[in-house]
């Protein structure tokens, strides 16, 4: 599989500098800290946020930052359309029998996402030990899903950008914008924010399907959330329409590419 | 397949750009309310290139040149026109055009940054679905025409721009496409890289009959390789046929150089002539006066030096579009 053996090559060729190498995921470890120092607080300093446990608000931050790591590591590319646009890579990626988009996803594996990962296990065992759940074969199937729905969801948004980026390369700024949004925003639960926040969260920025309601499903908590409880253990398969909708998009604006330098 | 390898049929392409307004105010405006403005880049061009031909398509920057070669390579879609490679619109059948051709720009690579060049071999390999045995001959035919294997372990961040293009190059023909499109492949190499390359395509048209398009700003390049040319300027074409009928129709100037004992034109020569480093040029284009020139010299004792040839490709290309200016306007 032309992804995995990808990945192989670029850590094989990442271990050439060894010292670059362990930089590199320390950077992935160092990177995450502000999500590591939030749930320390959480759970050192609070109850709970809004009626959650902080067992609860940490599985949220935990399913949040497991779909970022997957979505930086292995889409990393779709931030760098503006880049790959400018240096030609995009006109070499329409000159191969293989669809742009997995191109661009192989053009370059974020190896500090190596680092992010450890961090999310941490978290993860953390999480599990501290919220009330009944760890039921359904339901380790619906936090997989939440993770891959996680992971969707932020492709999805930055997929969306990322075609925009092949024309206007101001548009990075906004990915970049929309990363810090979801990295500000999806570790919480939404509904301690003021009614227009997560509307905006829900309907415009779908930070919500991320992991706040994926997590809400998951404690039981649904009744309190402001949709109904099947949107919200719909929010995996939502995320993955966003995702084929983002795909769409992609593909009419790549038709409308126009190259740089002549 | 019959027909013509390559072909176009009124291929357009414009690109619609905003007009920025001049001034803090002019650049809020244009916020606000942006104003466009389409860019012709290629007008109603024509051409057809046979299979086993290469085809040289010059021109100065701008002219459209670029933007052709991405209309046919499927990278661009045209505003206008169609464009046939191998029987097939480019930019619709997108993946079955890409295994029947290889491009390099020249200024820019297809290859990973952060992987050895040979990496990026393999990765092509399973990207192009190219069987085991083929790669490895296919490979070692590249290595044994453009000397790859004392380099191809680097990553083309740590290649020379010669090593790099030859890698290109390289990546550009695993596949075995029996088209080539070839963007200024020798810009900015020295002169051996240079010829390297040269002599690499002229390998790949005459024993490989591959058909290719090149374009290049080096004259020396297109007199030693192709024997057909395509002039563009402003995106329209102004010249398609054989060089030697361009030169014949064109290039009827002369030029003799002369480098004089004393450094000066001494009295009697007839023209000034121009000061290049030690000698003079003098420039015509009647024979007579030539001939006339010629005498004088011949019969002289301080001329140390004397070079006599008729215009060069590049003057031949300006007279073109000076001509076809004159036309037009």
């Amino acid at each position: 599989m032309l992804t995995l053996r990808f990945i192989k090559l670029s850590i094989k060729a990442a271990l050439e500098y060894r010292t670059d190498f362990i930089f590199m995921i320390a950077v992935g470890i160092i990177w995450q800290v502000t999500v590591v120092a939030f749930a320390t607080v959480v759970i050192t300093r609070f109850p709970g946020l809004g009626g959650w446990s902080a067992g609860d608000v940490l599985l949220v931050a935990s399913v949040r930052l497991a779909g970022h790591t997957f979505a930086s590591g292995f889409f990393i590319g779709l931030r760098q359309v503006s880049e790959l646009t400018a240096d030609g890579k995009i006109d070499a990626f329409l000159l191969r029998p293989l669809p742009v988009y997995r191109q661009v996803m192989l053009n370059y594996f974020h190896m500090p996402e190596f680092g992010g990962l450890a961090v999310v296990a941490v978290m993860f065992a953390a999480a599990v030990r501290m919220v009330d759940i009944d760890w039921t074969p359904w339901r380790i199937g619906y936090l997989v899903a939440s993770v891959v729905g996680a992971t969707l969801l932020e492709v999805a948004l930055q997929t969306v950008l990322g075609a925009f980026a092949l024309r206007r390369p101001t548009v990075k700024l906004w990915q970049e914008w929309t990363e810090e949004l979801m990295a500000a925003f999806g570790n919480y639960p939404l509904h301690i924010l003021p009614n227009l926040a997560w509307a905006v969260f829900v309907f415009v920025l779908p930070i919500a399907f991320c992991a706040y309601f994926p997590v809400a499903v998951l404690t039981g908590q649904t009744s309190s959330l402001p949709v109904p409880a099947g949107v919200a253990v719909a929010s995996p398969l939502i995320s993955a329409t966003l995702f084929l909708a983002a795909l769409g998009w992609w593909r009419i604006e790549l038709r409308r590419y126009e190259s740089v330098g002549g | 397949m019959d027909g013509p390898a390559i072909e176009a049929r009124r291929l357009r392409k414009v690109f619609t750009t905003s007009v920025r307004r001049p001034g803090f105010v002019g650049a809020l405006r244009s916020l606000v309310a942006p104003e466009r403005a389409d860019t012709v880049a290629v007008e109603e061009v024509s051409f057809s290139v046979a299979r086993g031909e290469l085809l040289a398509l010059l021109g100065p920057n701008g002219a459209g040149k670029s933007t052709t070669i991405k209309m046919l390579a499927g990278v661009l879609v045209p505003s206008d026109g169609e464009a046939r490679v191998a029987g097939q619109v480019p930019h619709l059948d997108r993946k079955v055009n890409a295994r029947r051709i290889g491009a390099v720009f020249g200024q820019r690579t297809q290859l990973w940054w952060d992987l050895p060049a040979v990496e990026s071999f393999t990765m092509l390999r399973d990207i192009f679905k190219i069987e085991q045995e083929a790669y490895r001959t296919r490979l070692e035919e590249l290595d044994g025409l453009l000397e790859l294997a004392s380099f191809w372990q680097r990553r083309p961040r740590q290649m020379s721009l010669g090593q790099r293009v030859r890698c290109d190059l390289a990546a550009a023909l695993l596949h075995d496409p029996p088209i080539i499109f070839l963007d200024e492949p020798t810009i900015g190499m020295d002169a051996v890289a240079k010829e390297q390359v040269r002599e690499f395509i002229r390998y790949q048209v005459e024993q490989r009959s591959r058909t290719v398009i090149l374009t290049t700003h080096d004259m020396a390049e297109v007199a030693r390789l192709a024997r057909r040319v395509l002039l563009v300027n402003e995106g329209r074409v102004v010249y398609d046929g054989g060089l030697a009928e361009l030169q014949k129709e064109y290039g009827s100037g002369w030029k003799v150089r002369v480098t004089f004992a004393t450094g000066e034109v001494p009295p009697g020569i007839p023209g000034p002539g121009e000061k290049v480093g030690d000698a003079h040029v003098f420039a015509g284009v009647d024979p007579t006066a030539k001939r006339e020139l010629m005498r004088s010299l011949l019969d002289r004792d301080d001329v140390t030096d004397l070079e006599t040839h008729g215009d060069d490709l590049e003057d031949i290309m300006a007279a073109v579009y000076r001509k076809r200016a004159a036309v037009t306007a």
